[in-house]
């Protein structure tokens, strides 16, 4: 007998509390009232991220430049105003989008969207050489870690060529050709526009009155084409697949550690398969101190600290992975633990005690991810943004419930009888 | 039902947290163990047991073993085969983990908060207080989880279990290029036997031959009443709640007079207030990283100085703390072409005396003139140009509103009031941070940089990209 499953209703009623709304400059907000949260939330996601990118890395440079400076403003001012108020301002590039987010309490609102409108608007972008510069430092610092150099490695290799696949890495050596303002301005003009905006908040003020805050600070803009991904963009990146399976690495001498990934061609967002998908992550290493990869390789075997598996679904394509960090000595022995792991998934159907306790894992644990304004506000616009809606979030809950083992076992067998790309850092002396 | 005596509660008082719904109650009973709820509405719990061990009382031939202990409290109890806690938790979607710092170890379950299940199933929240105070009572230490005795660095074992795990943790670690500079810094800045120089995490050696009866000794010592603090938040009420959290920690044994390692008194009359070495101040070492990692450190007040403390917090968010501040402005806005990939300031607080820190990255091949730069301008913050009232206010109010962030989750309050109780004795740190914070001048802020930050006072420590 199947065992039967708590849902956690709080989540279904809090989407059904979201009020999304079109406004009259273009921008879509989602809104959700939660009339005690101390703070208030507000995501602007803008479609694109690094797909919207003319040469690798424009999107990262232009949504840095926007703390550095506008026409009324300096940087060292818009730091000062920043720093003394409530206003905690993230702005972060992604592959898909980029997302400015902002965490403020009530009294600051006006403030804090005059400000943001001026960083979205008005930007002067000047000082992009030393912010490149600056940003390639960052990018050194990060690759001295193995673990990132393994990282950066294997999605290179997997989405070479593709937007997908501009890495630190590639950033560094393509940089030079960021060397004009022109572009950049095109760039912001074309990004930072209203009409291309996903708005999400949560917070203890009235919906209504966010929405004419919002229309008032950001009006249509006149200047520059609104960028979008194009249809070839999309379709070469649907089409992408690894041909042959292949071995990468770097040799680090140093290292204490070989640090592993593994990777293969996963289904996009879009994709009715990322229910099944989730659910057998999920089981596989994607959480927590219960999943297969952890208990075999780790409480077992001992042979790692940090094991795990995760999809990632971009908008037009996705990635499976999983990483371990092993003594050397330990890399073939983890290969062959990755294969005969995945080996079980293809062969053998999962149970369904393990399924039913898979599924009420990942309801459980979305109510704790949900727990405050700027969680909620996350996910909802987030999702919005990869072009799902909020009826196909309001039934995410039946979807998963609906997964079977046999929906796990074929999805394990797409994706793992699939070619893959195995990226490894560390000595020499394993290689 | 069982039928052991329960203790006596001896004392109760309620309390406000900042930005709180309801008065939350702190209990303590006859037996010393103490006991906290948080009302909080809201679809999470978080039951939190924090433990007044870490590091601080371990030794040179146990270093690592309050964190070992921690890994191996998931391997079962009397009523529960190791690996059923963490898949009975994960089951019903809660998230459970530990951590072991140097005056603390804790053990945590967040989780959906729900009130209606299908027949059949329990209620998340009773479930998860009975198998974590079982957990936290009854672990079993299993030697089959422990894993045999091995030399890590001769011998490659054919089980290697918890040990190998620990061990792995600690290779993890040891690729991290902060990890080097931070041990490096801590074997400068404490005398030798000082429990605040050892890593937490201990050493391979040490992890890969501990036999089991010291693990068990120190886990009688310290696994008892008088220093565990439950802490829950969540949707519920205390005179209901209470009665449940003392019969799921029934069991908890007694102190059984097992003292052999150091004492909270011991450690406290030996390091409370010992000298700290001045002869090496600076440290450095090469490995295969492309730029350069720097930790500039200070001892600071004990973390129970509230005023000192907060004032240092105040400091460490003027100097480096955003991104108006004197560090970021001067080393990474305006340096053209760029030096410093970031330069930032913060504060740990330790029982027995924070550290203050500026760390950074230089990404520029000779990095002994930029590293320069941030000394002169602390001695500038010495001399010329202490904080201005401007600066400290501007960020004291930023402080203000970031405390709110504390208070949306329900971990986020566990671990503050958990934090507070354990470093620092008391409540007071947590539930007057705010107050104190408001009272400060920077006449207050600059008396503090001037008695704990001089130049003479600092320890430095690189990491620096090998030659060729």
């Amino acid at each position: 007998m199947t065992p039967s499953i708590a849902v956690p209703s709080a989540l279904k009623s809090g989407l059904t509390a979201v009020e999304p709304s079109t406004l009259s400059n273009g921008m879509q907000l989602a809104w959700l009232p939660q009339a005690n949260a101390p703070r208030l939330a507000l995501n602007f996601f803008l479609p694109g991220g690094n797909l919207i990118d003319g040469k690798p890395g424009l999107s990262d440079l232009v949504d840095r430049l926007l703390l550095k400076g506008t026409d009324t403003r300096s940087q060292e001012q818009i730091a000062e105003l920043l720093d003394g108020s409530s206003l905690e301002l993230d702005i972060d590039t992604r592959r898909d989008s980029t997302i400015l987010s902002a965490v403020l309490l009530p009294e600051d609102l006006d403030e804090s969207l005059e400000l943001i409108q001026d960083l979205m608007y008005h930007a002067t972008l000047a000082d992009y050489d030393k912010e490149k510069q600056q940003m390639a430092g960052e990018i050194q610092m990060e690759l001295d870690s193995p673990q990132s150099r393994a990282s950066d490695l294997l999605i290179r290799t997997v989405f070479g060529g593709t937007p997908y696949g501009v890495t630190s890495t590639v950033f560094l050596e393509s940089m030079d050709a960021l060397s004009s303002l022109e572009p950049l301005r095109e760039h912001y003009f074309g990004a930072y526009r209203p009409e291309r905006m996903v708005v999400s908040a949560s917070g203890p003020i009235s919906g209504d009155v966010l929405a004419k805050k919002l229309e008032a600070h950001f009006p249509k803009r006149g200047v520059g084409q609104s960028l979008t991904v194009s249809d070839a963009t999309q379709k070469a990146l649907r089409a992408h697949t690894i041909s042959t399976s292949k071995l990468v690495n770097v040799v680090k001498d140093d290292s204490a550690q070989a640090h592993i990934y593994k990777a293969w061609m996963a289904p996009p967002v879009d994709s009715d398969d990322t229910y099944s998908i989730s659910v057998m992550n999920t089981l596989f290493g994607g959480a927590g101190l219960s999943a297969r990869l952890f208990l075999e390789l780790r409480d077992k075997q001992g042979l790692a600290y940090s094991v795990r598996s995760s999809f990632d679904a971009y908008r037009y394509s996705g990635l499976y992975k999983i990483y371990i960090g092993t003594e050397p000595s330990n890399k073939d022995k983890c290969l062959v633990g990755f294969e005969t792991e995945c080996g079980k998934l293809i062969n053998e159907l999962v149970s369904a005690q393990e399924l039913a306790e898979t599924k009420t894992n990942i309801l459980g644990r979305r109510q704790v991810f949900l727990e405050t304004s700027s969680q909620w506000a996350a996910y909802v616009g987030g999702s919005l943004a990869q072009g799902r809606t909020l009826a196909q979030l309001a039934e995410y809950e039946d979807r998963i419930l609906s997964v079977t083992s046999a929906d796990i076992q074929r999805v394990s067998q797409q994706i793992f009888n699939s070619p893959s790309v195995i990226s490894i850092v560390g000595p020499s002396s394993i290689f | 039902m069982t039928t052991a005596t329960l203790p006596t509660r001896i004392a109760k008082e309620a309390f406000h947290i900042p930005f709180g719904e309801h008065p939350a109650t702190l209990a303590r009973y006859s037996n010393g163990y103490t006991f906290i709820l948080v009302p909080k509405s809201g679809g999470v719990f978080n039951i939190s047991t924090w433990v007044r061990t870490g590091s601080i009382h371990e030794t040179d031939v146990n270093s690592g073993i309050s964190h070992f202990l921690e890994h191996l409290m998931f391997k079962g109890t009397e009523r529960f085969a190791p690996g059923v806690f963490d898949r009975e938790m994960e089951s019903m979607g809660a998230i459970i983990n530990a951590a072991t710092w140097k005056d603390f170890t804790f053990y945590y379950i967040t989780g959906p908060n729900l009130k209606v299940v299908p027949e059949g199933q329990v209620l998340p929240f009773p479930k998860a207080l009975d198998m974590h105070a079982d957990m936290m009572t009854g672990a079993a230490l299993p030697d089959d989880e422990i894993g045999p005795a091995y030399n890590p660095e001769t011998e490659v074992p054919e089980t290697k279990r918890e040990r190998g795990v620990v061990i792995e943790e600690i290779g993890m670690r040891d690729d991290q290029p902060w990890t080097k500079v931070y041990n490096a810094l801590n074997t400068m800045m404490y005398p030798d036997g000082h429990p605040y120089r050892r890593d937490v995490i201990g050493t391979r050696h040490i992890v890969g031959t501990i036999p089991r009866d010291s693990i068990v000794s120190y886990h009688q010592q310290w696994y008892n009443p008088s220093q565990f603090i439950t802490v829950v938040v969540g949707d519920f009420d205390f005179d209901t709640l209470e009665s449940q959290v003392l019969e799921a920690f029934h069991k908890i044994p007694a102190p059984t007079g097992n003292q052999n390692g150091p004492t909270s008194e011991g450690v406290w009359q030996q390091w409370g207030d010992c000298t700290f070495p001045t002869e090496e101040r600076f440290a450095t070492r090469t490995s295969e990283v492309t730029t350069t990692f720097f930790i500039q450190a200070y001892h600071g007040p004990k973390a129970a100085n509230l005023k000192d403390s907060i004032a240092l917090d105040v400091a460490a968010t003027v100097l480096g703390g955003g991104l108006s501040s004197r560090f970021h402005q001067t080393l990474v806005e305006q340096l053209d072409p760029p030096e410093f990939s970031f330069v930032s300031c913060g504060q740990y607080q330790f029982k027995l005396g924070n550290v203050f820190f500026i760390q950074g990255n230089v990404v520029i091949p000779e990095a002994k003139a930029s590293i320069e730069r941030v000394q002169s301008l602390m001695n500038d913050v010495l001399t010329a140009n202490p904080l201005t009232e401007a600066e400290c206010q501007r960020v004291i109010k930023k402080m203000r509103a970031s405390f709110a962030e504390t208070s949306e989750t329900a971990s986020g309050i566990a671990d503050a009031i958990g934090e507070s109780l354990t470093v620092t004795d008391g409540l007071d740190y947590y539930l007057h941070y705010m107050d104190t914070l408001n009272t400060l001048t920077a006449a207050d802020i600059n008396a503090a940089v001037q008695t704990y930050l001089r130049s003479d006072q600092a320890y430095l420590s690189l990491l620096e990209p090998e030659e060729g």
